[in-house]
Parts: C-alpha cells; structure tokens; sequence
C-alpha cells in the first residue's frame, strides 16, 4: 500500500518549566523530575482548577496559575509571559506591570517589599523587556523625593543619572 | 458591573470553606464586593467576649488597592475613630497585592489586641490612652459590654 501525504497539522501544547520552590533553590537534577510531574499533573487536572493554590506555584497577584488565564488576558498566554524577579518572586507580566503602575506599590515586590528588578539573563521578550524596565525607571524615578538612599543607588547602577 | 474576577471568588470560596477562627466575612447576595464581617474580640484584650461587626468592600482596582474597610460596631480604640475609620497600615500605604481579606482581616484582629496611641486616629482616645491607661482600657471593656454584643439577631450598633 502506499499512501502520499498531503498536509501536515502541527499541535503543540506547551507549560511554563517552573520549579516548585524557586526561592530554596531546587535547580539541576530535580528540575527535570519536576517538570515531568508537572507536565503530567496539568494534562490530569485541567478541569480540577479548585486546588490551584495548594497543589501549584502561583502568580502572587492574581492566584492564577502561570499558565493559565491572568484577569487582563483573553486567552492563556496570550502575550502574558511570566516575570521573573531578582528576589526570586515571580508574576504574569500584565499583573506586575499593573501593580507597578500604581503609586502604593512604591516600585516595591508585592510579596518581599524589596525594589522589584527583573532577573537579568533571564529575559523575556524583547519588547516586553524593554517596556518594563522603561515603567521600573519611572517608578524609581517618581519615588526618589521620597525613597531612601538604596533607590538612588539603584538608579545609578543602570546608569540613569550621573 | 464587569464579571467579578476569579481571584475574588475564590477567596469568597475559601473564606466560606475554611474560616479564620474568630472572623467571619459573608458577601452581600447583591455584592459580591461588599462583605459584612464579624470579628471576635481577642482573648486577653478590652475587646475580650465582644463581637465587632465591620463591613468589607473590594473596589474595582482590587487586588491593586487595598479593601475598605470599617467598623460598624462602636468601638474605644485609639486607632479607630467614631465614623469606624480603622488606621492600619496595610488598609493604606503598604497595601500589597500579596494580602487578602483573611489577612487583612487578621491585621484588624492584631490591632485589637494591641493597640497603638502612638500613631493615633481617635485623638481624644489616644490622649486618654497614654495618660490614663486604666482607665482607657476600663471604658473600651465597657464598650465592648454595651455595644459588641454577640447576638446577630436585630441590627448593629451603628455609629
């Protein structure tokens, strides 16, 4: 028998690779033990959303999984990629633009309190990146009247002002 | 009204399910944003045997800002005023969207159970507070017996 092929379909589906405990440090060997937990445990429990909280990592904002829907997405992942922080607290992008954007939030990690810097190395895309560090420098720079010596330090360091 | 989002009912869900021991917070059946709250009087506190009825409301830019809150019930407490005005730090400026209403509840029950006159609301209570300890803390157990009653059947003392 011989059949021809005449159209191809590609389906994928895809998973943030987060670590279960990001902030102890758990990278190397377990990571990969871990995404293969994971990736089963989302393919079983997508419709068992009710023990998101216990069960998976979560954005620290809107409780969601990094995978799933954030409030101000239309669909999972659209354009929501996750945020990684410095202090090693991570948000879907559109929350923590969100927070940042107020004035409350001081520039501050909703969950250490510390200045909220990206983890360099480990980017986003581009254009987000961009943005983003563009929001956290007017952040610091509308808290400097008020902030502390540590801002004006970090405000130096990205070469701001001179 | 925008559909209420999922963070807000999942909290409700859970604070339904899994109470805090001394709180309770049920959302009006016409609001899912406004909470009517009861909070129990800490043990060892003036407020020791009462129970406060406080009303909870989540605005629209929740959890970007903080949840109102205030108290129903008459209250003697340096740091909150007559009109239930509560000063507290994480109602204000160190609101985080990490917090919740469990635990901001929480934080109104700590402030229960210790008071601060240094950063005072109510002045006159402070004032009392500082100079006259005793008696203070005589009068807002006395409060408590007059207006934090446990019965939930008629209508809280308002104002």
């Amino acid at each position: 028998m011989r059949i021809e092929v005449t159209d191809v379909s590609l389906v994928s589906t895809w998973a943030w690779d987060i670590p279960k405990d990001l902030s102890k440090g758990k990278h190397g060997v377990a990571d990969q033990t871990v995404h293969m937990e994971k990736w089963e445990d989302i393919q079983n429990e997508d419709e068992d959303a009710e023990n998101d909280e216990e069960e998976y990592e979560v954005c620290g904002i809107c409780r969601n999984r990094y995978d799933a829907t954030c409030p101000s997405c239309d669909y999972p992942g659209s354009g929501c990629p996750i945020v990684l922080g410095l202090c090693n607290h991570n948000f879907h992008v559109h929350c923590i633009k969100q927070w940042l954007s107020t004035e409350t939030s001081k520039g501050l990690c909703p969950l250490c309190r510390q200045g909220f810097q990206l983890r360099p190395n480990v980017l986003i895309n581009k254009m987000h990146h961009d943005e983003f560090q563009k929001l956290l420098m007017s952040v610091r720079q509308h808290n400097i009247p008020m902030g502390g010596g540590e801002i004006d330090q970090d405000v130096m360091d990205d070469g701001f002002i001179r | 009204m925008a559909a209420l989002p999922k963070r807000i009912i999942k909290e409700t869900e859970r604070l339904v399910s899994d109470p805090v021991p001394g709180i309770t917070a049920e959302p009006h059946e016409d609001n899912l944003r406004y909470f009517q709250v009861t909070i129990e009087g800490p043990q060892q506190s003036p407020y020791e045997n009462g129970v406060f009825q406080l009303e909870l409301f989540l605005p629209d830019d929740y959890p970007m800002e903080a949840p109102k809150v205030r108290f129903l019930t008459k209250i003697y407490h340096p740091n909150i005023d007559r009109l239930g005005r509560i000063c507290l730090d994480v109602l204000k400026n160190n609101w985080s969207p990490a917090l919740q209403i469990r635990t901001v509840l929480l934080s109104v029950q700590a402030l229960l159970a210790s008071p601060n006159p240094n950063d005072p609301l109510a002045n006159d209570v402070a004032e009392e507070w500082i100079k006259h300890e005793d008696t203070a803390i005589a009068k807002a157990k006395e409060w408590t017996k007059l207006y934090a009653k446990p019965t939930q059947d008629e209508e809280p003392a308002k104002e």
